[in-house]
């Protein structure tokens, strides 16, 4: 049997005297999809940030693909060689970079000769209908633009995991059905697992698969959401209870 | 019909305009009035007519290249330095940090002197490399205020997705605009300059600058001839600023609250230390080093060992200089004082206004007085304030701090613009609704909440009025002063007690840096990424 893509023990994290993380333990198959639920403060961006290795636990350790990737104090496997990719609450697009230049750059970086670095751009972009606007600035795009531009980002180095910082907070009805669709389009576009936080039932059901609620710093047992995300009192009890 | 305030003790916000309209005509009072002997010449562009004859505009155009080259050394010296300072993971990078202001606040005199001293050093190319060295700090400190304000996520995006060189070149294009800003402010300074080029003259081959046409005319005691000869140089500033602050104006991201985490670089953190340790070195420690060690090197005073005449050359700077030191920290005090009082309605107005040709021209508009040479702005204020109708005022002790105020207020304005800029406007709106009065929004709200920075602006008036020559040479009433004394100590003796003096006056401009770190802390490291 394979190793699961992600791989969480006992992982703890402080700041200051504040215990955000205290022991969670979680395991993921490769291809999976995983809410992550809980009130705001608990502690779910931190869990992100510790798996994309932007930060380091206290305790415990966090293994991907098998490879261990932090450790108590320590980030073992720098971020952008993790094979994971994030879609940031506030989008973090780069002001002074094209839409085009979003997503090259990053190949580049990770040495994809430029011609092939163009055209995989171009045929991210154009399947995330982002192909007119290849030239705008970030100041230049609507808000719905400007989030396909971050989910394409980070789809084009075809990580593994990907994970969805709270994506569709704070827009209103109509913006999220429309984030909804773009949801559905980009897991159709990848094969990688995902993990979304979230305290929104509407957007653990967009994304199906399991929900893990965290909760006093550890995560619940993970249930599928169908049950857990039908009712949006039963969802508010499993985050309160 | 206009709202009232609630609480009937409580102004009424009609005042608004006119209290804005009464600030910003006071500053211009201060600031403005020395430059009047200058505008006509520059308004009407007949100042500029002095460049048809050719040895002028020659001399111009090599001022010009002369300040490009200085601009160029701050920016490669300052960028760096304050990229490493800022956001580059390495041990000691705090203490780096703390050190990036310091070398501005020493006098160009003392870093000309210093590298002199060390290395034999003349001429033209001597005095580009130190007025460089002395302005690098600018770009330094824009580019560390403006990757320390960078977007978290946008420099973590960068690092997710493309490793510490996507993160590096990410860094560079939100710090850029700061660093063409601080290298236009080095162009500004050294265009200006008089004292470092006339002594890198004086000690070694001669070379002229265009700022020595303005001071002839004072030798001259033409000083109408003199504050018109000034304005090509400001119109040329004032060109440079205005189309660097409105590219500035660009959209870089960045404004977090928080600070983004410094950057670990693998086996690059060695060189970006020793790179950063470097370059402070150049610009600080070597500078204030060799000023340390003349000290007890050969002077009039003190035998027996280098600690033994270290001493008494201190001791010597002390009973000979203290004084003239002391009286430039009570005017530097005034014009301090005064500076936080003209600075903080401009800087509203400034803070409030949306990016663009208005606000670029506003800020070349507030800082013209100090686009200007001191030495023409000190004609103009010659010319002003020398008749019967200002008695005894041209001669008094206020006339300079109120002359230095209004050169250095400009610095005070940007400084707690930014800051200002940076408070949410929803505060000010409610307010408004409430019916405060925009006076009390801007004292007790606004300035309230960044009163720090409100006292650095007001101390970096202070430093720059203590280390301020060329107008103190001009001015009756500051000729008695540390600056004056320490250039003529300079001019006629290279001993212990001029590296003594200048060491004292050194540490008296670093106190206010000194006490606002005191009083801040080192800040913690951040960790990560």
């Amino acid at each position: 049997m394979s190793d699961p893509i992600l791989e969480i023990r006992g992982l703890a994290r402080r700041y200051g005297t504040r215990q955000v993380l205290a022991g969670v333990d979680l395991a993921l198959p490769a291809g999976a999809r995983l809410t992550v639920a809980g009130r705001s403060g608990v502690g779910k961006s931190t869990l992100l940030r510790l798996v994309a290795g932007l930060e380091s636990p206290d305790a415990g350790e966090i293994r991907l693909a098998g490879r261990l990737a932090s450790r108590a104090g320590a980030t073992v496997l720098p971020p952008w060689c993790r094979g994971v990719q994030m879609v940031f609450q506030d989008l973090a697009l780069w002001p002074t970079r094209s839409v085009q230049r979003h997503l090259v750059d990053p190949l580049r970086a990770h040495g994809v000769p430029r011609a092939a670095a163009a055209a995989r751009a171009t045929a991210m972009l154009a399947r995330l209908g982002l192909a007119a606007l290849v030239d705008r600035r970030p100041g230049r795009l609507s808000g719905g633009e400007a989030r396909r531009l971050a989910f394409a980002r980070a789809l084009v180095l075809e990580p593994q995991l990907l994970l969805l910082d709270e994506p569709f907070a704070s827009l209103d009805p109509v913006a999220r059905a429309a984030g909804f669709e773009l949801l559905e389009e980009v897991l159709a576009a990848t094969k990688a697992a995902v993990v979304m936080v979230t305290h929104d039932p509407a957007e653990a059901r967009a994304l199906g698969g399991g929900v893990a609620v965290l909760r006093d710093g550890a995560i619940s047992a993970i249930q599928p959401c169908g049950e857990l995300c039908a009712n949006e009192n039963s969802f508010r009890t499993a985050l309160e209870s | 019909m206009r709202l009232r305030a609630a609480s009937p003790g409580a102004p009424s916000l009609r005042y608004g305009a006119a209290w804005s309209a009464c600030g910003l005509l006071a500053v211009l009072a201060v600031a403005w009035l020395p430059l009047l002997p200058t505008l006509p010449a520059l308004l009407s562009f007949g100042g500029l007519s002095e460049l048809a004859e050719p040895r002028l505009r020659a001399l111009f155009l090599r001022t010009a290249a002369f300040a490009a080259g200085s601009a160029l050394i701050a920016s490669l010296v300052g960028a760096p330095l304050g990229l490493i300072a800022a956001r580059v993971r390495m041990r000691g990078a705090e203490v780096l940090e703390l050190l990036l202001p310091l070398p501005l606040l020493l006098p160009p005199l003392l870093i000309a002197q210093s590298w002199h001293g060390l290395t034999g050093m003349d001429g033209m190319s001597s005095a580009l490399f130190c007025l460089g060295l002395c302005y690098a700090p600018l770009p330094a400190l824009l580019v560390a205020r403006a990757l320390a304000r960078q977007g978290i996520g946008a420099h973590q995006a960068a690092v997710l997705a493309g490793g510490r060189r996507l993160a590096l070149a990410e860094m560079a294009r939100c710090a850029a605009p700061a660093a063409v800003l601080g290298g236009a402010l080095a162009f500004l300074f050294t265009l200006t300059d008089f004292a470092v080029a006339d002594y890198f003259g004086a000690v070694g081959e001669k070379f002229t600058v265009y700022s020595f046409e303005v001071f002839t005319h004072w030798r001259e005691s033409d000083y109408r001839g003199g504050a018109r000869a000034a304005a090509p140089l400001v119109a040329l500033a004032g060109a440079v600023l205005f189309f660097t602050l409105l590219w500035g104006d660009r959209d870089v991201g960045g404004g977090g609250a928080s600070r983004p985490p410094r950057l670990g670089l693998g086996r690059g953190n060695w060189i970006a230390g020793g790179l950063g340790i470097a370059l402070i070195a150049m610009v600080l420690v070597v500078p204030l080093g060799r000023v340390l060690y003349e000290t007890g090197m050969r002077g009039p005073v003190g035998e027996g060992a280098w600690l033994a005449r270290s001493g008494a050359a201190f001791r010597d700077a002390a009973q000979r200089g203290g004084p003239d030191l002391g009286r430039s920290i009570v005017t530097g005090l005034m014009a301090g004082a005064l500076a936080m009082v003209l600075a903080p309605v401009p800087a509203h107005l400034l803070a409030r206004m949306r990016p663009g040709a208005a606000r670029s021209l506003l800020g070349v508009a507030i800082a013209l007085p100090l686009l200007a040479p001191a030495v023409g702005y000190g004609l103009g204020a010659i010319l002003v304030f020398n008749r019967d109708l200002f008695g005894n005022f041209y001669e008094s002790r206020l006339l300079p701090a109120v002359v230095l105020a209004g050169r250095y207020t400009p610095l005070a304005v940007f400084l707690l613009a930014e800051r200002l800029r940076a408070l949410p406007r929803s505060g000010e709106q409610a307010a408004a609704l409430a019916g405060i009065s925009q006076p009390a929004v801007l004292w007790r709200q606004r300035l309230a909440a960044q009163r720090p920075a409100w006292l650095l602006a007001g101390g970096l008036v202070l430093v720059f009025a203590i280390r301020e020559l060329d107008l103190a040479v001009l001015l009756p009433g500051a000729n008695r002063s540390a600056a004056v004394r320490y250039y003529n100590a300079l001019h006629f003796a290279r001993d212990n007690f001029v590296a003594a003096f200048g060491a004292m006056i050194a540490a008296v401009l670093f106190l206010p840096l000194a006490l606002q770190a005191a009083v801040r802390g080192l800040r913690p490291a951040t960790e990560t990424a």
